[in-house]
């Protein structure tokens, strides 16, 4: 789900500007481009399906509507992230609900080996939803496979030691809550 | 996940990082979310993107407030310059409503500008004020002859007498109080002996109008032990000289006409008129000479400073011991107390004559200041120094 290939000549804030011109073939293939690494962000900030197609729809929206206040400053990429941000942000706000299910990768385990595994990914998963909010999104973008550390310091806008230290912080407050859950 | 069936253990960081990269990803189909999002918003007005007047006022405000500092720093660096012009002005003002009249048709060549200055203001601090006053050539004129008169030509002098410690310095500092460019100028100076003995004598001559302020200058270099000025009226004998070169210019005039009508006459007579001629002008040349030289006594005045060496007072008889020292520590503070009030009085004065000076453009950067305070405040974290993001 690489955004496009180095050999790709055509950069995304190309692609952009020939989409403000009205090239809508330009717009596809770069929204094809985002689109699942965006959906991927989306579900791990909301928990489910449903309202993260709906965030990332309505990221789109507002990427439309807003193309002609990008001017280049920060990289397209950490534009779109922030947008999306922004609207997952909205989504939470207007409905409050928690993860249970709704992923749709969570089937019951076929076997002893299976079902351990599935306890630790459940752990993991409580642990990570107990989080602040906020660590909880540095998390999820810092091990997001579409950004590295300095695009998600840049979509958070701090500084790339702030993002380190608060990685390091957040890592550890998840496996402490990990070591609360195992001992209950 | 290598936790035994038993024993609770926390996964490795690679099970961490896998599970958090897990939870970001798209395990859904394809989708084209983008298309609903381009048709939803087909019949959207095309957007113009619109420069609003923030970015204008960001462009313009560090100029704006660099030229706020500015101004500020120049007004109160120009400020005394600017009460000094005024108080000159006003000055200047109340001699002109003060002077009598300047003669408009006087011939150039005639018309010889004096400075002067009453009598009365001789003594007194006004003295520097300054009234031109032209004695021009003509019988037309002589009512505004008259006139004139009433206006004084005096021919001051002063003599101040200090006493100093450092003699050389005060005789340097002295000299230094020369305008050469106003044709002012040393017209004696001597210094003698060394140390206790020291002294020196100077004849400064200065323009008129300079005299008081000379004077205060003077009085600065040491302690005044004598001072007194006198003031010569010529004032009769300028008019009476100029009554005398009108005179011989006429009869000059009168020679010339009688000359110029007489072509044919002997030549005896063609060389007794010369004669007569020449003789008229000379009388009018040294006439001019002496009228020239008062107008120079008038306008340029003379100071004789003398500086002396100042008898140093014998030393007071230092108490020994502990009460010396607790004597000597109590003046240290006293004086060490008044200086400090002294400094933080000229300080809060200087401070408030900026603060109503610039009060104008205190306000305007009080303004920039707040605006720029808020502008800072309402950006959202997460957009520093980046493209605004939609909400």
């Amino acid at each position: 789900m690489a955004p496009h290939a180095p050999s790709d000549p055509t950069t995304d804030e190309a692609l952009f500007q020939r989409y403000r011109t009205g090239d809508r073939d330009a717009f596809a293939l770069l929204a094809s481009r985002y689109e699942q690494a965006l959906l991927g962000l989306a579900i791990g900030i909301l928990g489910r399906r449903e309202p993260a197609l709906d965030a990332v729809q309505d990221a789109w929206v507002r990427v439309i509507r807003s193309a002609h206040t990008f001017s280049g400053r920060s990289t397209l990429r950490t534009w779109v992230y922030r947008i999306l941000i922004n609207a997952c942000k909205d989504a939470r706000s207007r409905s409050s609900f928690t993860d249970v299910a709704g992923r749709g990768g969570h089937s019951p385990p076929a076997d002893h080996e299976a079902a351990q595994q599935h306890d630790a990914a459940s752990e993991l998963h409580l642990a990570l939803q107990s989080l602040d909010p906020d660590r909880r999104l540095l998390l999820l973008l810092c091990y997001h496979h579409n950004l590295t550390h300095p695009q998600a310091a840049e979509v958070l806008g701090i500084p790339l030691g702030t993002l380190k230290s608060r990685l390091n912080a957040s890592l550890t407050d998840l496996r402490t809550r990990l070591r609360q859950e195992a001992s209950r | 996940m290598n936790a035994s069936p038993n024993t609770p253990s926390t996964p490795s960081e690679d099970e961490i990082a896998t599970f958090l990269q897990d939870q970001s990803t798209w395990r859904g189909g394809p989708t084209e979310l983008w298309r609903e999002a381009l048709d939803h918003t087909a019949n959207d007005p095309v957007p113009v993107r619109k420069p609003g007047i923030m970015p204008q006022i960001r462009r313009v405000a560090p100029l704006a407030v660099a030229a706020c500092i500015v101004l500020v720093a120049g007004t109160a660096i120009m400020m005394p310059s600017l009460g000094k012009a005024r108080q000159s002005a006003r000055q200047l003002r109340d001699q002109r409503i003060d002077s009598k009249w300047v003669p408009e048709d006087a011939p150039a060549a005639d018309a010889i500008t004096y400075q002067s200055a009453s009598s009365s203001r001789l003594a007194g601090e006004s003295a520097d004020s300054e009234s031109r006053v032209g004695f021009a050539s003509g019988d037309a004129q002589s009512s505004k002859v008259d006139q004139a008169a009433a206006v004084r030509m005096v021919i001051r002098k002063a003599t101040i007498e200090l006493t100093t410690v450092d003699v050389r310095t005060a005789f340097s500092k002295a000299q230094l109080l020369l305008r050469p460019e106003v044709g002012e100028f040393a017209e004696g100076s001597t210094l003698t002996g060394e140390g206790p003995t020291a002294r020196a004598q100077l004849t400064l001559r200065v323009a008129a109008d300079r005299l008081s302020a000379v004077l205060t200058q003077l009085r600065d270099l040491g302690k005044v032990t004598q001072e007194n000025s006198t003031g010569d009226d010529v004032t009769t004998q300028a008019v009476d000289l100029d009554a005398r070169l009108r005179n011989e210019r006429r009869v000059e005039t009168e020679l010339l006409q009688l000359l110029e009508s007489r072509k044919d006459a002997p030549l005896k007579e063609i060389l007794d008129l010369r004669e007569n001629l020449s003789r008229i002008r000379g009388e009018i040349e040294q006439l001019q000479g002496r009228r020239d030289t008062l107008g120079r006594q008038v306008s340029l005045a003379t100071i004789l400073v003398i500086i002396q060496a100042e008898a140093k007072p014998p030393e007071p008889e230092k108490p020994a011991g502990a009460s010396a020292f607790l004597t000597d520590a109590g003046k240290s503070f006293t004086s060490a107390f008044t200086n400090g009030a002294k400094t933080l009085v000229a300080s809060l004065a200087f401070l408030a004559e900026l603060a109503i000076a610039g009060a104008f453009w205190w306000t305007l950067l009080a303004i920039a200041a707040v605006m720029i305070r808020r502008r800072l405040i309402n950006q959202p974290k997460v957009s520093i120094g980046l493209d605004p993001t939609p909400r």
